[in-house]
């Protein structure tokens, strides 16, 4: 069964201006179809980050082209591509990246306000992605209170609520124990099998390895 | 959190200097017209010359009889001012005015005082001074004499609140004595003991205080005045109080010295509030870029910092205010009125305001030129 392409990058450069400029990607071609699973992995500095960036549409490439549902993401302007990010992904980082002074349940509730969702409907509908993810019960918890397995969820939680048709996540279990990670990979696999959401992850992490349906390898900025 | 405590120090150090200067300059505009607002006066009538209050020509007392026969003139009262050169009892000289007025009359009276009060200046060569100013003129209680000119001078009563800071210290006196004491041919002729004599028709006056019959037309009033009476000006109330206060805020640039302190007070707050809100971004900027990353536009960020300096602004807005009024009870009775109007209240809370907001935006600078993909980076 061929699967639709979510996103399709050619030929991707990136240079890093500098007094000894870092050529982070070598040119890297890659179609991500919708509903897959993609693993990135490579040695420290092989340009996992930098791939995932200019993919997710935080970085604009030094060439190449990335196209998203449709939108060729190198022509938007600063302003559109925020929107883009916005209504099209979601991300989920190494550190987390909680506002620590919430709780977790206000963590995804202003995922909804800031997409124009507010008051009990943005309550409920956080309410329910917690559920969905094992946290029903410390939601209420301030965010640096909860464990690290906790705060990816709720960061995961965070990262879903636009209805995002890609998560982009960038070493995601780097911090977390065995444990915890297997459930946040889990939540992965989930995510890409009954969702359809396309999942982008780098990592070092053989368990996602082996959830993963693709593995590519990034070397020296090289696929 | 004593970060926190210091930065709000802060603020209410700048907020406090500007909410003085807002108030010492109410404090001193409103100063500069007290006479204005001591009388019940609807129009004031001198010489066409007048730049503010002290600053006119006078008139001959016989307009005042002209100036009551206008139509639509329910009162017309006389107010006279001229230099006063005060000799105290232990030979202590001053520079004063003496303003003339009629203590029987409705249309002036200094302080509110009561009639029985008033009275007391009918006495030849009685007069009355703020309380701020017995210490120049080295009086100590009622009932002592000195000197204005070379006539006899007796200090009747005190007011309280009527001496403005711009000018020389008042003696408020009857007609008569205030003639008596304008220098001219007439008071080298008066005979020791005897009482002042009343003003005859060429005697000079600075003011016709005028009480309209319906004071809402006194525009209209004086129009009809100005018409009637030759080589007179008629001012209203307001038009006579906003000339002197403008004539003392504009030309005399005390108004721009206070200006210039507020706006200094105003660049402190910048300064302070932008330190306080650009170290609380640069320690936020993960969570700031967080929110950039997701696609966040700057519109909803600037909201958030303009919501956080908002609060800054009232948090620090009350306990200045406080501290003005607390500065207003000590400095009173100093001749510097520090005056807190509702107006003025509320000025300051728009400067305030716009000082942490516009601060605010400053310091958004670091969050808008973040690079998104920074959260990237570990
Ligand atoms: N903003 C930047 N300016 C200059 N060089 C950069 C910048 N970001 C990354 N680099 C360089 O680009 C190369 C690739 O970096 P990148 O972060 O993409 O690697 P990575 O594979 O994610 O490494 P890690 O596994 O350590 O996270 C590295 O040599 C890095 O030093
Ligand atoms: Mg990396």
């Amino acid at each position: 069964m061929q699967k639709e392409i979510a996103i399709a990058a050619h030929d991707l450069r990136m240079t890093y201006p500098g007094v000894r400029p870092v050529h982070a990607l070598k040119g890297v071609s890659l179609d991500i179809h919708q509903g897959e699973m993609l693993l990135v992995m490579g040695p420290s500095g092989s340009g996992k980050s930098t791939l995932l960036s200019i993919i997710g549409g935080l970085l604009t490439p030094t060439g190449g082209s990335v196209t998203a549902a449709g939108t060729e993401l190198t022509h938007l302007r600063r302003k559109e591509l925020a929107r883009f990010r916005l209504q099209n992904f979601g991300y989920v980082f190494q550190g987390f990246n909680l506002f620590n002074s919430m709780t977790g349940s206000e963590n995804v509730e202003l995922a909804f306000h800031v997409r124009g969702i507010q008051g009990r409907s943005a309550r409920r509908a956080a309410r329910d992605l917690l559920v969905h993810l094992g946290l029903e019960e410390h939601a209420n918890r301030p965010a640096r209170d909860l464990s690290g397995g906790e705060k990816q969820r709720v960061a995961i939680a965070r990262a879903l609520a636009g209805n995002p048709c890609a998560i982009l996540a960038d070493e995601p279990t780097s911090q977390l124990d065995a444990e915890n990670g297997a459930i946040v990979t889990n939540i992965f696999t989930d995510l890409a099998r009954s969702r359809g959401t396309t999942v982008v992850i780098t990592s070092h992490d053989y368990r996602i390895r082996r959830a993963a349906e693709r593995v590519v390898l990034l070397d020296d900025g090289r696929l | 959190m004593p970060r926190f405590f210091v930065a709000l120090c802060g603020i209410v150090f700048a907020v406090t200097l500007l909410t003085v200067q807002v108030a010492l300059f109410t404090g001193f505009s409103n100063s500069t017209t007290l006479p204005i607002a001591e009388s019940t006066a609807d129009i004031w009538v001198t010489a066409p010359e007048m730049l503010y209050f002290e600053g006119t020509l006078p008139l001959p007392y016989s307009d005042v009889a002209k100036v009551r026969a206008v139509p639509g003139v329910q009162r017309a009262e006389a107010l006279s001012l001229s230099v006063a050169r005060w000799r105290s009892p232990h030979d202590l000289l001053a520079l004063g005015r003496v303003i003339g007025f009629d203590p029987n009359g409705t249309l002036f009276d200094p302080d509110g005082a009561d009639r029985s009060t008033l009275q007391r200046l009918r006495a030849p060569y009685a007069f009355a001074i703020d309380a701020t100013q017995m210490g120049i003129l080295d009086l100590h209680h009622t009932g002592q004499s000195g000197l204005i000119g070379a006539l006899p001078a007796r200090f009747a009563y005190v007011t309280h609140g009527t001496q403005p800071i711009v000018s020389a210290t008042f003696f408020y006196t009857s007609l008569e004595t205030a003639n008596a004491y304008t220098p001219s041919a007439l008071s080298f002729f008066a005979p020791p003991g005897a009482a002042p004599p009343p003003l005859e028709g060429s005697d000079p006056i600075m003011y016709v205080l005028v009480k309209a019959s319906d004071p809402s037309a006194s525009a209209q009033l004086a129009a009809a005045i100005e018409r009637r009476v030759p080589h007179v000006r008629a001012l209203t109330r307001d038009a006579m109080i906003a000339t002197t206060r403008d004539y003392w805020v504009k030309r005399t640039g005390i108004g721009f010295v206070l200006t210039l302190i507020a706006l200094m007070g105003a660049f402190v707050g910048v300064v302070i509030v932008g330190q306080i809100l650009y170290t609380s971004i640069n320690e936020h900027l993960q969570e700031y870029g967080t929110l950039k990353a997701i696609g966040v536009n700057d519109a909803y960020l600037y909201g958030v910092i303009a919501l956080q300096a908002s609060c800054m602004a009232l948090i620090a807005y009350f306990p200045s205010l406080a501290l003005t009024f607390g500065i207003r009870a000590i400095s009173a009775g100093r001749g510097v009125d520090i005056l807190i109007t509702p107006g003025g209240a509320l000025l300051v809370l728009v400067i305030a305001l716009a000082i942490c907001i516009g601060a605010g935006m400053a310091a958004m600078q670091r969050v808008t030129q973040a690079d998104p993909a920074l959260v990237f980076r570990a």
